[in-house]
């Protein structure tokens, strides 16, 4: 077992969700290591401080607060109380359709988000000196790049617009903008030669993004389609699932689609 | 190694068990009819948790009160609709973690995604701990918590901080409990990735 396999192992671990073969894998490679001894001993230190830490006391006006909000009349908004993303699937119909992309958009944009590391400038000077760990992290980087692209492809190519329905696709928009920057920057840093299969499709991507960001905030269903059949015709989807960098179990909402392929 | 598998549950939300469901549930009956002195005890009861996964899911303290107040907001306007076979609690995490993912899906409205703020806040309580308190390892947790993208923060100040269990946070947050279970480990992941300075620092100075 490699020191990078057990470190990522680590944290279940400790919450004992290792198989007994995991499990004594993961031992035999602590009682030789001391690095990941040290991992270990790190990660169970944070996890008890974690629980340690004191409860935050709500002050005490914000009680008044409430009681005078809820003595003025007011419409009860009880759509509020159920999932975010959820609310778009009890849309009537056609918005449905459009819905379900976008929740399957928004649940990618929030995986992708919790498992992209944050845009620091710390991160950008580490990643200029590109030690063999900082390349290990520029790849994960890029492999959730790739995740959170697909994510946004899918939720396209699940578009089914209606007639002459105008689409809302600012949240795409903007969130293409933002995998835009990530790919200008993925461009920059990863070392050509070193695996230019990633570098091309990172920069194949770079064009279909571009595509999304450059669309009218809504959209005609004739442009949504154009967009789809590009989608299909450059076999993005099938080139990222193949790209071999995706550490990750895909997310729920991509299996959920089962369109991606 | 098996010391370091023993593992721990020390706090625990206010939540479930038999008897706190039942005086919940009566409260709760209360609250539909709008009595104003249950609706106090059943926030009195829960304020605090609320409060704590706010404040720590927010960048700043006025923001984790207008999300509490969100909260509890919701939950007597629509506490006609609660059903009564689930515990009150779930249902009162639920809608506090979907105020907090909506809170932050309209603050930052992904306009800001795009203008590079996403991680920046400029607040009082995102400040790095001062010198006293270098080698005291909290304040830096706080610290490092508030720098996790929010998903992971949300999953991991909900299951390490407050002491939910996966099948709770899956439920509150409609995710697989696989996929609480992994953004969890990420989130340590990368806490002690933010901390090793700290961690190397204590390291050298307990030798
Ligand atoms: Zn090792």
């Amino acid at each position: 077992m490699t020191c990078k396999n057990c470190q990522k192992r680590l944290s279940a671990y400790l919450d004992q969700e290792s198989s007994p073969a995991e499990r004594s894998v993961i031992e035999q490679h602590i009682s030789e290591c001391t690095d990941c001894a040290q991992a270990l001993r790190d990660l169970q230190m944070l996890v008890d401080q974690a629980t340690a830490l004191p409860q935050k006391h709500a002050p005490d006006r914000l009680w008044g607060r409430i009681a005078s909000e809820l003595d003025q009349p007011n419409v009860s908004r009880i759509h509020d109380t159920v999932p975010a993303w959820r609310n778009w699937l009890r849309r009537p119909m056609p918005v449905v359709q459009l819905g379900f992309a976008i929740a399957i958009l928004v649940v990618g944009m929030l995986v992708g988000r919790y498992i992209l590391p944050p845009q620091s400038d710390t991160l950008r000077l580490q990643v200029s000196q590109q030690s063999p760990a900082e390349l290990a992290a520029l790849n994960v980087r890029a492999s959730h790049y790739l995740e959170r692209s697909k994510m946004l492809l899918v939720g396209i190519a699940n578009l089914e617009p209606h007639g002459d329905e105008r689409i809302d696709l600012s949240l795409e928009k903007a969130y293409s903008v933002d995998l835009l920057r990530e790919a200008d920057f993925l461009q920059e840093k990863l070392p050509a030669g070193k695996n230019e299969r990633l570098r091309r499709l990172v920069a194949e991507l770079e064009l279909v993004l571009l595509e999304i960001a450059n669309l009218e905030a809504e959209s005609d269903f004739e442009h949504v389609d154009l967009l789809k059949s590009g989608i299909e015709q450059t076999d993005l989807l099938f080139k990222i699932n193949l790209s071999g960098l995706n550490e990750e179990k895909p997310a729920k909402a991509t299996a959920a689609s089962g369109r991606q392929l | 190694m098996s010391i370091f598998s023993a593992f721990r549950r020390s706090t625990s939300p206010p939540n479930d068990n038999p008897s706190t469901k039942d005086a919940d549930q009566e409260l709760v009956v209360r609250c539909s009819s709008g009595e104003r002195s249950a609706q106090f005890q059943l926030y009195e009861k829960y304020k605090d948790s609320v409060y704590s996964i706010a404040f720590r899911m927010a960048n700043d303290s006025q923001v984790a009160e207008d999300i509490v107040q969100d909260v509890f907001i919701k939950v007597f306007k629509n506490i006609g609709s609660f059903r009564g076979d689930a515990a009150f609690s779930s249902w009162l995490y639920r809608i506090t973690s979907n105020v907090c993912i909506n809170h932050f899906r309209k603050a930052k409205r992904w306009k800001a995604l795009v203008s590079n703020g996403y991680f920046e806040t400029q607040t009082e309580t995102h400040q790095a701990p001062d010198a006293a308190r270098q080698t005291e390892l909290a304040p830096h947790l706080e610290h490092a918590i508030r720098q996790l993208p929010e998903g992971y923060r949300m999953v991991f100040v909900l299951h390490d901080v407050q002491g939910f269990r996966h099948e709770e946070i899956g439920a509150m947050l409609n995710i697989a409990i696989g996929t609480s279970k992994s953004q969890l480990h990420k989130a340590r992941r990368e806490l002690r990735q933010l901390l090793s300075p700290i961690l190397e620092m204590q390291r050298a100075l307990s030798h």
